[in-house]
């Protein structure tokens, strides 16, 4: 092979970065890529370099405008009076009294408890996976399907129907799937959306959407707030642990202590609390059952010589 | 050689044997390699004569420390990347049989290059979005417009082509290139803000 400058290398790995953002990219591309970067280290390291830098301009997509007008307002009555309504449902199982009037869009809701987790399945062959504390409303008929995530978090695999695209609202975003499995977590007016396979697109719900709808493709995470979609790009491996909690799993890669905490305290009662901000920073990877918080306490003391304490508060770590 | 760890035996945090995934040695580059690049270019342009192969010299520095993740990730990157760098430039200075004086009385100053404080990256993180701005604003008008439409309109290869009313072929010359000058500014820019030691 012809010996290759450094500078002969970057252009072609920009090309590449080119070809999978903005050109038609495929499996097939995807595998030729990746035999361009096992040809050789210098290969891989100009890639790298590349990519990991260009992804800083990922958040140039907060700089979309957004009209509050226009999707906001609208958005909002149509977020509260479902929230009424999911909340009135959730009454309606419980107290068994007819709550069919808040259903004339026709439509059911389904919930799970802490540390719950369920599988729906439908007669279109779709699958909807509830993870803990979520509270999800399901609209499938023959003219449509749609869904609205109130809170928590869900897988959804669905089967492709051109007629009846199905579409998921939450926190003032539709995503709208094309044909797809994707992952969808929404707390407050947080929503953070990652496609696995196929293709998906994210909108304000209610406003104009021709301008500032985002397509996802895989490995894409879309993070929205009132206001602004931000994407990034995660590796197979990553979206694979985020997906761990379907097989009751917490997949943990350089986590700090803090944000483990907060996983765990997603699905147990009984919650962790880490001391001060200097042990909160410490770093470690790992996967663990998700009830399994004694586990991840005796770690924690293994790996860090932390300390623990039930107190009312939960289990404090300290060093 | 004083403090600095040796690239060949550094103790891992992966144990002897067990080869880090390969998604792992990548996201460890981009996280603690990569931010050091201003320091390392700093570094060889004080201690390699040849200006003209530096990205060459560079380069030569990421294989190695990549390959030598591979095998095992190193616990202190800093140091890994400059005692490589070194090594790198201690074979080049042998291989070239003519040992340069000032390259010579260099080496003997490199340790004290080991300790250049990293920049701080909470503050990085905070004034990302303006330093990736300015970065944009360096790049010629054709290829910022093209970034633009690509990065912020959420625009394909084929609709910047419709747009900016060009063939797709230029366009992906020009992302191509946007690309590349985005990167050289960001990686190349002296981290801005330093720890005092």
């Amino acid at each position: 092979m012809i010996a290759q400058t450094a500078d002969d290398i970057e252009i072609r790995a920009s090309e590449w970065i080119e070809r999978r953002d903005f050109g038609v990219w495929s499996d097939a591309d995807a595998k030729e890529l990746e035999n361009w970067l096992d040809q050789s280290p210098a290969h891989r390291v100009a890639f790298l370099r590349l990519d990991f830098e260009w992804r800083r301009t990922e958040r140039l997509a907060a700089l979309r405008p957004i009209k509050p007008q226009a999707s906001e307002v609208p958005a909002g009555k149509w977020h509260r009076s479902l929230r009424i309504a999911a909340a009135v449902a959730v009454l309606g199982i419980v107290g068994s009294f007819g709550a069919s009037y808040f259903f004339a869009q026709g439509g059911k809701s389904y919930s799970t408890p802490l540390g719950g987790r369920k599988v729906l399945t439908f007669a279109d062959g779709s699958q909807i996976e509830l993870n803990t504390n979520t509270l999800i409303r399901i609209a499938i008929d023959e003219h449509k399907r749609s869904a609205v995530l109130e809170s928590g978090e869900a897988y959804f695999s669905i089967k492709h129907d051109a007629s009846r695209p199905f579409v998921v609202t939450a926190a003032n975003h539709k995503v709208i799937d094309l044909g797809t499995k994707f992952l969808m977590r929404t707390s407050g007016n947080k929503l953070e959306v990652a496609l696995v396979e196929g293709s998906a697109k994210v909108e304000p719900a209610g406003g104009d959407p021709s301008h500032r709808a985002v397509t996802l493709k895989p490995g894409d995470i879309a993070y929205a707030l009132p206001g602004s979609v931000s994407v990034v790009r995660k590796t197979p491996a990553d979206i694979g642990s985020d997906l761990g909690w379907r097989r009751g799993m917490l997949v943990f890669r350089h986590a700090t202590l803090a944000e483990a905490a907060e996983e765990f305290n997603r699905y147990n009662a009984q919650k962790i609390v880490i001391a001060d901000p200097e042990t909160a920073r410490l770093t470690f990877s790992a996967t663990l059952p998700t009830h399994d918080t004694h586990t991840f306490v005796r770690i924690l003391s293994k790996l860090f010589n932390t300390r623990s304490q039930t107190t009312t508060e939960g289990i404090v770590i300290s060093r | 050689m004083g403090m600095v760890e040796k690239p060949d035996n550094g103790s891992g945090k992966t144990g002897p044997g067990m080869a880090p995934a390969v998604s792992d040695v990548d996201a460890w580059f981009g996280r603690e390699i990569l931010p050091l690049e201003a320091v390392l270019m700093e570094f060889l342009q004080h201690n390699w004569r040849n200006k003209s192969d530096l990205t060459d010299f560079r380069q030569d520095v990421y294989v190695r420390v990549y390959q030598a993740a591979q095998k095992q990730i190193p616990d202190h990157p800093r140091q890994f990347l400059f005692t490589t760098a070194r090594n790198l430039l201690i074979d080049r200075v042998r291989h070239e049989q003519v040992i340069p004086i000032e390259a010579a009385a260099d080496l003997e100053a490199l340790e004290i290059a080991v300790d250049t404080p990293a920049p701080d990256r909470t503050l990085m993180a905070r004034d990302e979005l303006r330093r990736v701005q300015a970065a944009l604003d360096r790049l010629p008008p054709r290829e910022r417009e093209a970034i633009l439409l690509g990065r912020v309109e959420g625009l394909s290869r084929r609709e910047i082509a419709l747009r900016m009313g060009i063939a797709e072929s230029a366009v992906a010359q020009y992302l191509s290139r946007g690309i590349r000058g985005l990167v050289n500014t960001l990686c190349n820019e002296p981290p801005t803000v330093r720890r005092k030691s």
